[in-house]
């Protein structure tokens, strides 16, 4: 982000890894290795609200697989 | 520069030419600055601070070609092509939007380019610009620099020139560098050349030709690809991108196990040995490795009965001692993580923490109970009696083995091992889910490197709930060697006892501000045998701060920390290398094993060595999160699209760093402390770190904030250098924006719990010349002016002065804290003396103190009132009965009887602990004040000082006895001043008898009382009465004191103004005839005395409103004390609350 920003204009995307971890990266760049689209794009903070509703658990899914398992 | 060069000027069109350069320099404020570190300073670099050096490089042959081809062999348009792509690299390099720099497309024009977004723009665009820019200079050119520079901007228009050598140019035609400090100069004759001229005192060489290379990378890729936005265009070669991810990663190596089995594993080795103790002279235990197993299983085993399972949070608050160890120890053999919760930080901020955590169990103990806040978890407190059962069950080893069971190797990196409570910038604390496999990662890295196994162990001082404690919280754990904690509550204090002699163990972490205060505080031949390493973190180091250890302990490791919590504990160090002299900052280092380090661009893209950027930091430390707060984790911990690993994330650390051409990571200081001041960007931690390189200098602080209503830079320096010597010393490093306005020496600087510099408390520049003198109002300010004088080696010290701005320091402040102590008898924390920074605001606290340490003295003979209440707190009408805190509940005011002092409320104060509570008392126990005559003088007076602390009401009043008349008098004069009032209580007192004391009425009052008193110390009431009054007073007084009933400083005429207060309230009470009162009273009367008065005790007849009476078992003269005090503080709760008033009026 430049300096002189106070408030990021771009336009963002939402995007989630393997273990269900979301996270937030400009829309015009190609995602990271390992990294997908979840399917909402907008401003910053309409992509932060997004992630707030649908990331509810934040124990990556592999822990909480194993913990279901064990739980079983 | 402007001013030897003159555009041709046509009068007539000045002014309109003036106006177009004012508009485009406003697009831009500030001209562009290369971030890039000046040279480290030689001693005579004042010589060479003009000189003028140059490097080159020459157009590849291929790109020639190219640039050839695409201008058809215009030099002009070759030079602007050129231009772009510098313009694109000053771009990346500043991480600012826009550009403003010097043009020199001719021999001898030269004007501002400045372009507002190149950012933004594509390479294609961006040359598009720059000719429109030429074309409208050509336009408006017509003004002489000199006047654009003298009426435009009064400073300096830019920094960097980019000029034109054309064939048959002479390039000397340019040795101007008066202003700028770097001329990039263009040559399109034959060959294209890139020439920088700069100033050597500004640039290192290397820098300028790296920046050199950016610039002929940046146009390759700007011609091979037009339509690309500047800010992604690539001028970082393949090459120099390669060593930048491979300088910035850690060493990889595999961990295994889990960090219980490695403690485990520790202890099977010798059990025997200590693992933990308190430092000598605590009374804490200490406990050996099979004990230490011992405890943590049996406590392990009740957490999981209590249901404790992997992901289960539990609160420790447990302070620095023995158990807190054991505690965690036993979380995580439970499988849960912990949340430490220091005792010492506010009870506010602890309940958030246990709320935001959820925390299911908190285990403390008995001496740190009260001071936790209520939550819903299980409380265990691990010295409690019910805790007994835990200690004694069967030495059957835990094994972990329930269902939820994350102790086996797949699961534990990812599982969580503890919360952690971070200052977020909302204020509101953020919690770091840290992870085992982190821990682990670093425990594992800093045992090894620390050499912890060849240590006695480590000495463990600041707060658990401070990540930089975790090193000597765990890692002699991991090898055999032994924790020593100390449980000050005071870092400072805490700071001082590690160095007294017996305490020595080898490794010690601490932040600078700690280590200067050891330093203080150390003799240097102690020095060598203190620590064999000392680990440096938590704050930006500056080489000064080692020269002491350099010098007396040359065989001690010196290693500077840097690590985010977000990314456990430490993640980047550098170990100062035997017998180097630091100026400045000193390095951060190279990443630890498993982790990643990037210095990121304003673009996302990698900065090149010498230029600052935003570290992100991957690897095995990356923390799950932040706790409960999904959108700000997604925010903080980004795709890392550097690795390779799939699906990896990154932290962004929000610091600024840069990489040193020699591999090592340098810190500059928070993004947020970046400020901009006039529409330059400042670094203030470059400033710091320019005042660090001055051998005067010991620590710093800049900080940006307002000095009389304008934003100024203000350094706060300690150390011998002169403000002035320090003045002209920056201002030969640093371009004169970021010369600070104000400097203000301290004797050291204030730090917060942590031992970081405390911004918040650092004084306000006018505070620096103490020329308001205040002298001293009370005896306690007067002992606290001595006592301060006499440690800061003042002459004098008024009530307002600044402790830090007179040179006060943590060290002086303990010895405050201690002389306190001694002289007062008052238990008071170094918190409260860095809250109350003035003698004024102290000696408050101070005396709220005393009044709440004496309820029990206040009892008894009536002399002991004036003993306890001598001089010091006589001066204010109204006085603070509770510490309730103001501004949650409207305050209740109480009169003072005809005694004079309001003391006697100080049970029933205590009593209402939800309400602030005042005492009222006479204006004329202070001798040199008025003495009020009447109910109505007192009234009007104290109505005054009420409405000064409680400016709307509405108001609750009180009082018994005389006080009871005196706050119906009040109710009556707020009514006729149309001002609310929520309540007027009266304590048992009717308006028309006098009270209690009876008067025998042939003596006057005074004499009645001293031979009524005079009687229990055996004088004879004749014999008194036969004394003039002076003699009969002294000859009681010397009695009382005799018998130890008055203390021997009260004086006579202290004593006999005490009287004079007595009597004329007595007579005051007597006279006063009520008025009538519209509202409604509330009597709360004795149901034991008094039956030959009605009901309400003639009351009706004043109070219109009626008189609502409640009636208590309590004598008149205990009606507000003793027992008494529980049971009406009860009956008055109903009429207190907000509804009172209808409550009060329905019968």
């Amino acid at each position: 982000m430049f300096s002189d920003e106070n408030e990021d204009t771009r336009t963002y995307k939402v995007v989630v890894n393997h273990e269900e971890q979301y996270s937030i990266w400009p829309a015009d760049r190609e995602n990271a290795l390992g990294w997908s689209d979840a399917g909402k794009s907008g401003t910053k903070q309409e992509c932060l609200d997004y992630i707030k509703e649908v990331w509810t658990d934040m124990r990556p899914l592999s822990l909480r697989k194993h913990m279901e398992s064990a739980a079983a | 520069m402007l001013s030897t060069t003159t555009i041709p000027m046509y009068d007539r069109q000045a002014d309109e030419a003036l106006a177009y350069w004012r508009g485009e320099l406003e697009r831009v404020p500030a001209p562009t600055r290369l971030p890039l570190a000046a040279p480290a300073v030689a001693t005579d670099a004042r010589h060479d601070a003009a000189k003028v050096v140059s490097a080159e490089v020459s157009l590849p042959p291929d790109l020639l070609g190219i640039l050839a081809t695409v201008t058809r062999g215009s030099e002009r348009l070759a030079f602007v092509t050129v231009s772009a792509a510098a313009v694109a690299c000053f771009v990346r390099y500043t991480g600012e939007r826009g550009v403003r720099v010097g043009f020199r497309p001719g021999a001898s024009e030269i004007f501002p380019l400045v372009i507002e977004n190149a950012a933004a723009s594509t390479f294609r665009a961006l040359l598009e610009t720059l000719r429109q820019k030429l074309r409208d200079a050509a336009t408006h050119a017509r003004v002489s620099a000199e006047r654009l520079a003298k009426e435009i901007a009064p400073e300096q228009i830019f920094d960097i020139v980019l000029s034109s050598v054309r064939e048959g140019g002479d390039a000397s035609a340019h040795d101007d560098h008066s202003g700028h400090s770097l001329e990039l100069e263009i040559d399109t004759a034959g060959e294209c050349v890139l020439r920088a001229r700069f100033s050597a005192a500004r640039y290192e060489t290397g820098d300028i030709e790296r920046l050199l290379r950016h610039v002929v990378a940046a146009l390759r890729s700007g011609l091979g690809r037009p339509a690309t936005n500047v800010g992604a265009l690539s001028y970082v070669s393949a090459d120099e991108r390669a060593w930048l991810l491979s300088n910035g990663r850690g060493a990889s190596r595999e961990i295994e196990g889990t960090l219980v089995e490695r403690i485990e594993r520790a202890a099977a080795l010798d059990g025997a040995r200590v693992a933990v103790a308190a430092a000598a002279g605590a009374s804490g235990a200490r406990y050996t490795y099979a004990e230490l197993k011992r405890r943590s299983d049996a406590l392990a085993r009740h957490l999981r009965a209590l249901g404790v399972g992997a992901e289960t949070r539990v609160a420790i608050c447990l302070g620095r001692t023995p158990d807190f160890i054991t505690a965690a120890l036993a979380v995580w053999k439970a499988g849960g993580a912990y949340v430490p919760l220091d005792p010492e930080q506010p009870a506010a901020r602890l309940s958030a923490m246990i709320e935001d955590a959820g925390t299911a169990v908190v285990l403390t103990c008995e001496a740190l109970r009260e001071r936790l806040p209520a939550h819903w978890g299980v409380e265990v407190s691990l010295d409690g009696a019910e805790a007994e059962h835990i200690w004694n069950e069967r030495d059957a080893p835990f094994e972990s083995t329930t269902a939820a069971d994350t102790s086996t190797p797949a699961a534990a990196a990812d599982a969580l091992a503890y919360v952690l409570y971070t200052s977020g910038s909302t204020g509101k604390p953020k919690g770091v889910m840290v992870t085992h496999g982190g821990l682990l990662n670093y425990l594992e890295w800093a045992t090894e490197t620390y050499g912890v196994a060849a240590c006695t162990g480590a000495l463990v001082h600041t707060s658990v709930g401070f990540d930089l404690t975790l090193t000597g919280l765990l890692t002699p754990l991991l090898c055999g060697r032994t924790v020593t904690l100390i449980d000050e509550t005071d870092a400072a204090s805490a700071i001082t006892r590690a160095v007294e002699p017996g305490e020595g163990a080898s490794l010690l972490k601490l932040t600078p501000a700690h280590l200067e205060l050891v330093e203080n505080c150390l003799a240097p031949e102690r020095a060598a045998a203190f620590a064999k390493i000392l680990v440096i973190g938590g704050e930006a180091l500056t080489g000064d701060k080692l020269e002491f250890w350099q010098r007396h302990a040359p065989e001690t490791r010196l290693i500077n920390e840097y690590g985010p919590t977000e990314t456990v504990v430490g993640c980047c160090v550098y170990e100062v290398p035997a017998g180097e002299a630091i100026g400045g900052a000193v390095a951060i280092g190279r990443p630890i094993a498993n982790t990643e380090l990037y210095v990121v661009d304003a673009c996302g893209e990698l900065c090149p060595v010498g230029v600052p950027g935003e570290l992100y930091i991957g690897g095995a430390g990356v923390a799950r999160g932040y706790l409960n707060r999904p959108e700000l984790t997604a925010e903080k911990f980004i795709p890392d699209s550097f690795s390779t690993k799939p699906g990896a994330r990154l932290y962004r650390t929000g610091d600024v760093a840069r990489w040193r051409a020699d591999g090592q990571l340098e810190f500059l200081g928070r993004r947020d402390e970046q400020v901009k001041l006039r529409g330059y960007r400042i670094e203030l931690g470059e400033i710091e770190a320019t005042l660090a390189g001055h051998g005067g200098v010991r620590g710093c602080a800049v900080m940006l904030r307002e000095v009389a209503g304008t934003p100024a830079l203000v350094a706060y320096v300690t150390g011998e250098a002169e403000a002035d010597e320090l003045k002209d010393y920056l201002a030969r490093q640093l371009p004169s924006y970021m010369l600070p306005q104000h400097i203000v020496r301290l004797e050291a600087l204030p730090l917060t719990a942590n031992g970081k510099v405390d911004r918040k408390a650092l004084p306000a520049p006018e505070a620096e010349r103490c020329d308001r003198y205040v002298a001293p109002r009370t005896a306690v300010e007067e002992i606290l002016c001595a006592m301060w004088a006499e440690l800061l080696m003042r002459e004098r010290v008024g009530v307002e002065d600044n402790f830090f701005a007179l040179g006060g320091h943590s060290l002086l402040a303990a010895q405050v804290v201690s002389r306190i102590r001694a002289t007062l008898g008052l238990d008071v924390s170094l918190r409260v003396l860095f809250e109350r920074l003035t003698v004024a605001a102290l000696a408050e606290e101070l005396e709220q103190q005393m009044r709440e340490s004496e309820p029990e003295t206040i009892i008894g003979d009536l002399s002991e009132y004036v003993s306890a209440h001598a001089s010091a707190q006589l001066d204010a009408c109204l006085v603070p009965l509770s510490q309730q805190a103001s501004g949650v509940a409207l305050p209740l005011f109480c009169v003072h009887p005809a005694s004079g002092l309001a003391h006697l409320y100080v049970e029933l104060a205590a009593n209402l602990p939800e309400r602030p509570f005042y005492g009222l008392q006479s204006h004329g126990l202070s001798p040199a004040r008025a003495l009020d005559t009447t109910v109505e003088a007192m009234a009007e007076r104290y109505l005054s000082e009420v409405m000064r602390r409680e400016a709307t009401g509405p108001y609750f009043l009180a009082g018994w006895s005389l006080g009871g008349k005196v706050a119906f008098e009040m109710a009556r004069q707020l009514e006729r001043a149309g001002r609310p009032v929520g309540l007027v209580a009266i304590f048992d007192t009717a308006p028309e008898l006098p009270p209690v004391l009876e008067i025998h009425s042939e003596l006057t009052w005074e004499e009645d009382y001293l031979t009524r008193s005079g009687a229990t110390l055996g004088l004879d009431a004749d014999e008194l009465l036969a004394l003039d009054k002076e003699t009969r007073i002294k000859r009681y007084l010397d009695a009382a004191q005799a018998a130890g009933h008055v203390p021997a400083e009260v004086s006579r005429e202290q004593f006999a103004r005490f009287l004079e207060v007595y009597a004329t309230n007595e007579a005051a009470s007597r006279a006063y005839r009520p008025q009538g009162y519209a509202g409604r009273v509330v009597l709360f009367r004795s149901s034991a005395e008094h039956e030959d008065l009605n009901d309400s005790y003639g009351w009706e007849r004043y109070a219109l409103g009626g008189v609502e009476v409640v009636r208590l078992a309590a004598t008149h003269g205990q009606f507000v004390q003793g027992t008494s005090a529980h049971a009406l503080a009860d009956a008055m709760r109903p009429f207190l609350h907000p509804g009172a008033r209808s409550h009060a009026g329905r019968k």
